[in-house]
């Protein structure tokens, strides 16, 4: 046998056998090839059901903004209020002080090139943190009016309660300085008018803190829609689920407060200053605080959390302000809550477990929130014959996402983007039919790195936050601080002196005419209305039919 | 390897059924492992932090730390996608099977651990229902005999290699 000539080695038959298995590896191509087609072929079906991308919404062309100039000219930003949601914004910028981590989702971004150069806050350990953040430099100011008189700083973040945005945007827009603030954009609606006036007269560039606009999930979101996949949308639910004193707001409270003018403890709050511009009450920790608790400086569950939802869904569907919002809602689980600290005086954290021999705190009285814990608003848009409701508990923390109810199809946004053929679709009869299309399967769903990033965060809040976009996107496989994300594209328009940022002064008058209306509807028990060609809100405080007659 | 009768004697030691099913065992694995390194080689999202992190039971932490930072996650990445596609075509082939199929064993093992399904572990549900053997075991076995076996030798590359 050929097998036992030792002299030669490799023979001809040794051979045959020694690549017997090569055509194994065509075999693996050709099946590749034909999967590989069979896969592409039913994406190019589905998306092919879509009419050509309508390509109506110029929101698509805010998505992944590319900047134009160079970033080699830093520019010098100054923070006015540094309490937890400035911090975050400040870490989100990369600053911080040297003894904390900064944020995280920062891993192989772009470097920002901006500086810390002032900080405005009325608690002197927020300004001592902004400052060590800076790295020492920082100059502090008293009053945000005197920080806008520094010719130094191009740009400011404001980060204030809500009741303090307002007056902060526009002084920042008359001195000539871009500004990034947080939503809720005003507390009232005039303010809205004002705001929007003050920037646009200037040319400032502005930013309002919608961050969760950047999630790539509404890229896929937008092109459903633009596609026309769901046909005609009749109606969107979206909801807030949380379930602790944190997620209600009721924040921790240092024990280093109390106002400048104490007898006595620690004096380090500027409580004149804070209350200046609303209602004058005497000092209440649980009011700095706490403040989104209360009228007098928050807006509430509508500028808060209601304006997450409503500002990607006015993003997705570029609807503008609504016809008719209806509210309804009131406190009922979180109505009283007593602040607690050791048996040797350390403060308790909200939701910290109660140890033994806990006593209520004598330097913070008893909170009682003003405003909703659970909470519904019905928007109407009668030139879109469209309906959007907004459902909130502040005491549940069931995962509920954002659904939109179209005659043809279903998008849901609670998990990625997952788009259901309805069962008694026409646009899709023939593929339900011939079983290509199964109505309980998403027929295109979308989820970033392919689910398992999602599951890398295990703990229920923060699935949720990278499921909204709060805290984190995907950008080429990496989860990304969509904080940064935000804030880098105000920096690029400002250096390319583009005031089309991602959500601009346009977007931001219409979150905050959207929210008030809510408010104002729950606050007064009527439904609240906009006149588009007026540009105004109007209330109905009138029955229209008599009741009972 | 090969003992002193060389070989050619040893291989003839087994029917050709034997031989056939062998290579089959040993060609259908390899496979299974191309096509699973193919699809993270081409896919541009896939990354394998997101399993780590979530790895369950006593070895948890320890794949969780193996992709505590950007730099890790590459390099883990890298050596799954370029691993399994490796030993997917080496197995094939029948080309430094050894090698190979240690490699493949070691895989195999890590996939195992990093989620157990062992009574008292909260793993994480695939397909199939599973208690303390599931697919990655049994494929681990399949390799661990073809280990002792010359296989490659049979049908495949190492046979030009082979002493005789």
């Amino acid at each position: 046998m050929a097998d036992n000539d030792k002299t030669s080695g490799v023979n001809r038959r040794d051979f045959l056998k020694a690549a017997s298995t090569v055509p194994v590896l065509g075999a693996f191509a050709l099946s590749l090839k034909a999967k590989k087609k069979q896969d592409t072929l039913a994406r190019e079906e589905i998306l092919s059901i879509g009419r050509e991308g309508a390509q109506t919404n110029p929101n698509v062309l805010k998505r992944n903004y590319q900047r134009k100039g160079s970033a080699n000219d830093t520019l010098n930003i100054a923070i006015v209020g540094c309490g937890g949601r400035g911090k975050s914004l400040m870490r989100a910028a990369g600053f911080h002080p040297p003894d904390e981590d900064g944020a995280g989702g920062l891993e192989g971004t772009e470097k920002l090139n901006i500086r810390l150069v002032a900080v405005c806050d009325l608690f002197t350990p927020s300004v001592e943190w902004a400052v060590a953040a800076s790295g020492g430099t920082a100059k502090v100011y008293e009053t945000y009016q005197e920080l806008m008189a520094d010719p130094d700083i191009d740009a400011v973040v404001c980060a204030t309660p809500d009741h303090y945005h307002s007056a902060v945007t526009i002084a920042a827009a008359e001195a000539g300085k871009h500004i990034y603030v947080e939503k809720c954009m005003t507390k009232t609606i005039p303010q809205a008018y004002a705001v929007r006036d003050a920037v646009k007269k200037n040319g400032v560039i502005f930013q309002l803190g919608h961050q969760n606009r950047n999630s790539n999930r509404y890229d896929s979101a937008m092109e459903v829609i633009d596609k026309g996949m769901l046909g005609h949308v009749s109606l969107i639910q979206c909801y807030t689920n949380r379930n602790s004193r944190n997620g209600a707001w009721v924040y921790n409270i240092p024990k280093e407060q109390g106002p400048k003018s104490a007898a006595s403890g620690p004096r380090n709050l500027d409580w004149e200053q804070y209350t200046a511009n609303t209602v004058q009450r005497p000092y209440d920790p649980n009011r700095f605080f706490r403040w989104r608790c209360f009228w007098d400086y928050g807006t509430g569950l509508s500028g808060d959390l209601l304006t997450h939802e409503l500002d990607v869904i006015n993003m997705v569907m570029n609807m503008g302000i609504p016809s008719s919002a209806t509210a309804s809602g009131g406190v009922y689980h979180h109505k009283e809550y007593t602040t607690l600290m050791t048996a040797q005086g350390e403060p308790l954290g909200s939701d910290a477990p109660v140890p033994e021999g806990a006593l209520p705190r004598p330097d913070v009285p008893v909170l009682r929130r003003e405003v909703p814990d659970v909470y519904q608003v019905v928007y109407e848009w009668k030139d879109r014959d469209m309906t959007v409701v907004y459902n909130a508990t502040l005491s549940n923390n069931w995962h509920r996402g954002q659904i939109y109810l179209g005659d043809e199809a279903t998008m849901d946004l609670t998990g990625g983007v997952d788009v259901y053929a309805d069962p008694r679709s026409h646009k899709y009869r023939k593929w339900l039919d011939n079983g290509k299309v199964k109505p309980d399967e998403p027929m295109i769903s979308f989820r970033n790195v392919a689910g398992k990033g999602i599951e890398a965060i295990t703990a229920a809040t923060a699935q949720w936050t990278v499921a909204k976009g709060l805290l984190y996107t995907y950008r080429g496989g990496r989860l990304i601080n969509t904080t940064y994300l935000h804030i880098k594209d105000w920096i690029d328009h400002i250096r390319d002196n583009n005031p089309k940022t991602m959500c601009d002064i346009d977007d931001g008058f219409q979150e905050a005419i959207t929210a008030h209306m809510a408010t104002y509807s729950y606050l007064n028990g009527t439904r609240v209305n906009w006149n588009e060609e007026a540009q105004e809100v109007e209330f109905e405080h009138e029955p229209k039919i008599p009741a009972l007659s | 390897m090969a003992d002193k009768s060389g070989l050619g004697e040893t291989l003839k030691n087994y029917s050709g059924v034997q031989t056939f099913l062998i290579a089959f065992l040993r060609v259908v694995i390899g496979w299974h492992f191309l096509y699973e390194g193919y699809v993270k080689l081409s896919s541009d999202a896939w990354s394998a932090a997101g399993y780590l992190r979530a790895a369950p039971g006593p070895f948890g932490p320890m794949f969780e730390s193996m992709v505590s930072s950007a730099s890790m996650v590459g390099v883990i990445d890298a050596v799954m996608a370029w691993g399994l596609t490796l030993v997917g075509i080496l197995l094939i082939l029948g080309l430094f099977t050894r090698s190979a199929l240690l490699v493949a064993a070691l895989f195999l093992l890590m996939f195992y651990l990093s989620n157990p399904p062992w009574v008292g572990v909260q793993f994480m549900p695939g397909e199939g229902s599973y208690m303390v053997v599931n697919k990655n075991l049994v494929e681990m076995a399949a390799v661990l005999v073809l280990l002792v076996l010359p296989s490659g030798a049979m049908w495949g590359f190492d046979r030009l290699f082979a002493r005789r």
